[in-house]
């Protein structure tokens, strides 16, 4: 795994200069469409105005046929929005194909990653960090082996269907992050959960216990439930506390880990994850920064305990 | 007026109750925990004839040592003091730790499953004292604080001693090599 400044100037040297193009004809497509779409409207406003002068009894209609159509737009684009990222056309699928995939292959070049592809229902639902959803949508997969160690790490959101007094439905984000699969060499005959401190312990099953831990600082961000209390206290040592702490305070990142049987899973709560913005600099350092900390921060952390877990005889 | 102050008495003797029911509680808690490390050590200790059968034909070892080995596995099957099993576990890690320097008794295969129990036991020991400690802090901690401090000394709740690893610790840094 390499330095994120190695990466970054590996990323800028081989695509950040063809995708600066990219993105400025993106940008003045954008804002062209813009105006033309504004003119447009403010034409259609301009004759219905007038309509409704010569007919005023047909006022009324006339603005909510426009609120209707305005809202009509706004669902149909928010609900192809949810299904596809970044709907900023061709920059965004470019910066994908070229920045992020350079960025993973430089980070590791062991790692592939597909835009396209994304973790499963059924492979999220087994890390039970929920206790269901409506809808789900993953993309931007990353998958190979670190070391001996199969991951695949991908971006998920899970939304939940609210009803309100008046039946009027809506969707709320339960989960957007990054969520990863670890393939353990050793099988963990017990349940681990180790959830965001306080939180509603979603997912957990009825045979396991809060667990009390020997570290104040790690009790007050994360709480431990199992089945099996030594088996916790034998992969949660005291070094690999004080890194899983080291992380979080590094990146102000709330995340979760399960681990069950020879998998762990691991999620980080960190909203939307390489998407270009073309009114930003295609090689944004900030944004590739914060991707590189919250790929870095899921790799190690899992890959201390794993280190702890295949050493360990059960 | 009266109302009121009944309402108070229940309160506060429900209040009672329930720092009562938690000492009563977390005390269990600590015998649960006491017999965890109990259970770990004497799984090890069951190992230990085994251990001297295969180590005494290559290790330079004095018989009196043996024979105290197995004296101490004795007296904590019928003691059950942490602190004699602590001792008695210390001994064990010395062999474990001295038979590094035998190759041909770390070649044996029968030898080498005894170690890979046996360091099974100890981690599952480690984990089993440290569950063990944070029970016993729990417990002090409550029994300490205002106002259960009161509850507790009208009981007569005592302090219960966590497990130092010190002298366990300072007798494995004297072990020659």
């Amino acid at each position: 795994m390499n330095k994120f400044n190695d990466i970054y100037v590996k990323v800028l040297k081989e695509s950040g200069e063809e995708l600066e193009q990219l993105r400025k004809i993106q940008i003045n497509r954008t804002i062209k469409t813009s105006i033309v779409v504004s003119i447009i409207i403010i034409m259609l406003l301009a004759v219905a105005i007038r309509f409704a002068e010569l007919v005023p009894e047909m006022l009324m209609i006339t603005v909510l046929g426009i609120i209707a159509i305005t809202l009509r737009i706004f669902v149909f684009k928010s609900k192809i929005s949810f299904y596809k990222k970044g709907s900023q056309g061709d920059f965004n699928s470019e910066y994908k194909q070229k920045i992020i995939k350079t960025f993973i292959k430089a980070y590791d070049e062991n790692l592939d990653y597909d835009p396209n592809l994304g973790i499963s229902p059924s492979e999220y639902i087994k890390g039970q960090f929920d206790d269901g959803f409506d809808r789900f949508c993953s993309e931007d997969l990353i998958k190979g082996n670190i070391g001996e160690t199969k991951i695949k790490i991908s971006e998920v959101q899970t939304e939940i269907i609210r009803e309100d007094e008046d039946g009027n439905k809506s969707y709320s984000v339960l989960f957007h992050g990054m969520f990863g699969i670890i393939e353990l060499e050793q099988f963990v005959p017990s349940k681990i959960f180790i959830r965001e401190n306080r939180s509603k312990a979603h997912g957990i099953t009825i045979d396991c216990e809060k667990v009390e831990l020997d570290s104040l600082e790690f009790e007050k961000r994360f709480d431990v439930y199992t089945n099996d209390k030594i088996q916790a206290m034998r992969i949660l040592t005291a070094d690999v506390m004080t890194e899983m702490l080291e992380y979080y305070n590094e990146n102000k990142n709330v995340y979760e880990i399960t681990i069950i049987g020879n998998m762990l899973y691991i999620r980080f709560k960190s909203g939307s994850m390489f998407e270009g913005n073309i009114f930003k600099s295609a090689v944004d350092f900030d944004a590739l920064k914060k991707n590189y900390d919250i790929i870095n921060s899921m790799f190690n952390i899992s890959k201390k305990i794993t280190d702890i877990i295949n050493k360990k005889d059960f | 007026m009266i109302y009121y102050l009944v309402i108070v008495l229940i309160l506060i003797i429900a209040y009672i109750i329930r720092q009562y029911n938690t000492i009563v509680r977390m005390s269990k808690a600590i015998n649960q925990a006491r017999s965890a490390i109990d259970v770990y050590l004497t799984q090890r200790f069951d190992l230990i004839p085994n251990l001297i059968e295969c180590v005494k034909g290559y290790m330079e070892y004095e018989k009196e040592t043996f024979v105290k080995i197995t004296e101490m596995r004795t007296q904590y099957l019928n003691t059950k003091d942490l602190k004699e099993g602590a001792n008695l576990n210390n001994e064990c890690n010395k062999i474990l730790l001295n038979a590094e320097q035998y190759p041909e008794l770390k070649a044996s295969e029968h030898f080498l499953n005894l170690q890979k129990n046996l360091s099974r036991m100890e981690d599952q020991l480690q984990a089993a004292r440290r569950i063990y400690n944070v029970e016993v802090t729990q417990y002090n901690t409550k029994i300490n604080v205002i106002p259960t401090n009161i509850i507790a000394k009208y009981i007569g709740a005592q302090e219960a001693e966590l497990f130092k690893a010190e002298d366990e610790a300072q007798d494995n840094v004297n072990v020659q090599l």
